[in-house]
């Protein structure tokens, strides 16, 4: 699944996000913020990190160009 | 009163010194911006003998240090100089204006009050209008030269009213479908541009993107059509994080807000977001991403959406990120707007103009075309806060306060359209009132024989 972690930079380590399994796609340093790959075991062990949090990828969607409301 | 008091008549006009304001610096500094940017040698006033007139003083001029303010007696070429250092930020120059002569009122004639009703005209000019009312029955309309929405929001000014702080030196992130680069509109708006969508350029194949773009900074003369840009003279950054069927993921929305506060933008305009439920928090890393932005002096502001009467979407239901309601052309909320039922950041902020919008799109589709939507409310308020950004210099949080403040209280309720209306900062004209003239008599014009009147 494709999930972003928020935290304090700390928490975002790479070594210690490597342990949990989390493949890094991306690591938005400005914005502290990265991006990856996790399944369910794995979630489990980044919700354990203290100040780490999980969420899931969202799709966003916007209207096809000639719909009526943009 | 008679020729004869020509003589001992109290002196009136400029004086022929200037005053120069400074900021709130040291005196070395003050004094040495003097010299550096006009060749003036100021003395400081508590280093200086009591003085009848300048010319006792050793220098050019004398500094009050405790007010921050200089009398100089200069060639004005050389105020040149420091006239053009007031509207450089960086300068403590705030104002170079001449030394007039003042007396209390019924001492001289009222013919001869002309300087002073002219100051208190350029005092007026500086102050912002109060005029924040609106007319009821005001209902906008297109015009042939200029789209709606940029009279709403006050980028073509109100009657009397100037509009001089366009945008100058801000740059705003549009992250969304990309532009069409081939829009001659755009031609030198673009500082920079990148696709966060694998596989695709920044070229706009949607025209979401490129008609957000032009509303938010789109120039002032267009090739073809109205007007439809708020700041004109703001530039442009470009993040696609929307492909050309007009979606994308979280992530690479992020990664998009990551570019355009490394590039430095002041104001990052995100049409897009997903529906949320009533009672479903805010996402944290929105939240982090958004706290990143302002400390890093960017302002988001976001479409609460198009679901109508449901909560604010996401992004713009975090407490970082200004949530933008749509009006329509009689500045009522427009029905499909989305509404603040959730709280934590599902507040509405501010409404701006978000139907029948005209804009620019990708040349292939028009150049130009029509769109409605909370989509369209968002690069308004982006305009105005780019516009609102020059004037004050503010960033970050106080940006966000500051187009808040401004905003114009609309009848209703601050859960359709928060603080209301986001307008463009207007400066009034000065009205210079003409200075009474003296009775003359005309000349005695001879009328001629009277005709009797013919029976």
């Amino acid at each position: 699944m494709h999930v972003t972690l928020g935290g304090p930079a700390a928490a975002l380590a790479p070594e210690a996000l490597a342990e949990t399994g989390l493949v890094v796609d991306e690591h938005l340093e400005v914005v502290g913020v990265v991006t990856g790959w996790a399944d369910d075991d794995t979630i489990e062990r980044l919700r354990a990190i203290e100040g780490v949090t999980v969420e899931f990828e969202r799709g966003v969607q916007i209207a096809p160009p000639d719909a009526p409301l943009q | 009163m008679s020729t004869a008091s020509t003589v001992d008549r109290l002196p009136e006009g400029p004086t022929g010194r200037q005053i120069i304001t400074f900021d709130n610096v040291d005196a070395g500094r003050a004094r040495g911006e003097a010299r550096d940017v006009a060749g003036l040698d100021l003395a400081d006033s508590r280093e200086v003998e009591p003085f009848e007139t300048l010319d006792e003083v050793d220098g050019d001029g004398v500094y009050f240090a405790t007010l921050g303010i200089a009398v100089v007696d200069s060639a004005p070429e050389r105020l040149g100089d420091l006239s053009r250092a007031v509207g450089d930020s960086a300068s403590p120059v705030l104002a170079v204006e001449p030394e007039v002569y003042v007396h209390v009122f019924d001492t001289i004639e009222t013919d001869e009050t002309r300087e002073l009703i002219d100051e208190v005209a350029a005092v007026d000019a500086d102050e912002e209008t109060e005029d924040d009312e609106l007319d009821e029955a005001e209902v906008y309309a297109d015009t042939p030269t200029y789209a709606w929405g940029l009279k709403a929001v006050r980028a073509i000014p109100p009657i009397l009213h100037t509009a001089p702080w366009t945008g100058a030196g801000m740059r705003i992130a549009v992250l969304d479908t990309g532009i069409d680069l081939e829009h001659p509109d755009f031609a030198g708006r673009i500082i920079a541009s990148e696709s966060f969508i694998p596989g695709q350029s920044v070229q706009d194949g949607h025209s979401h993107g490129t008609h957000c773009a032009g509303t938010a900074a789109g120039i002032k003369s267009p090739a073809s059509g109205r007007r439809y840009g708020v700041a004109h003279h703001a530039r442009l950054l470009i993040g696609k994080v929307l492909s050309n069927s007009g979606s994308g993921t979280s992530g690479q929305i992020l990664a998009g807000i990551d570019w355009a506060i490394r590039q430095r933008a002041h104001v990052i305009s995100m049409s897009l977001g997903s529906a949320v439920a009533v009672g479903q928090p805010h996402f944290v890393y929105y939240e982090q991403a958004a706290v990143a932005a302002l400390n890093a002096g960017s302002l988001i502001v976001a479409a609460a959406g198009n679901e109508g009467w449901k909560p604010v979407g996401a992004p713009a239901n975090s407490p970082s990120v200004l949530a933008v309601a749509a009006l329509d052309q009689s500045l009522q909320r427009a029905s499909f707007s989305c509404v603040a039922l959730n709280g934590g950041g599902g507040e509405i902020n501010v409404a701006a103009p978000g139907v029948a919008t005209d804009s620019s799109v990708p040349v292939g589709k028009g150049s130009h075309g029509i769109k409605s939507g909370t989509s369209m409310a968002t690069p308004h308020v982006a305009g105005v806060a780019a516009r609102l950004g020059q004037k004050t210099g503010f960033r970050g949080r106080a940006l966000w306060r500051e187009l808040e403040r401004t905003a114009v209280p609309l009848p209703q309720s601050v859960q359709e359209v928060g603080k209301g209306l986001a307008v463009v900062p207007v400066r009034r004209m000065a009205v210079i009132a003409p200075a009474p003239m003296a009775w003359q008599p005309g000349p005695i014009t001879e009328p001629g024989p009277v005709e009797p009147p013919t029976p």
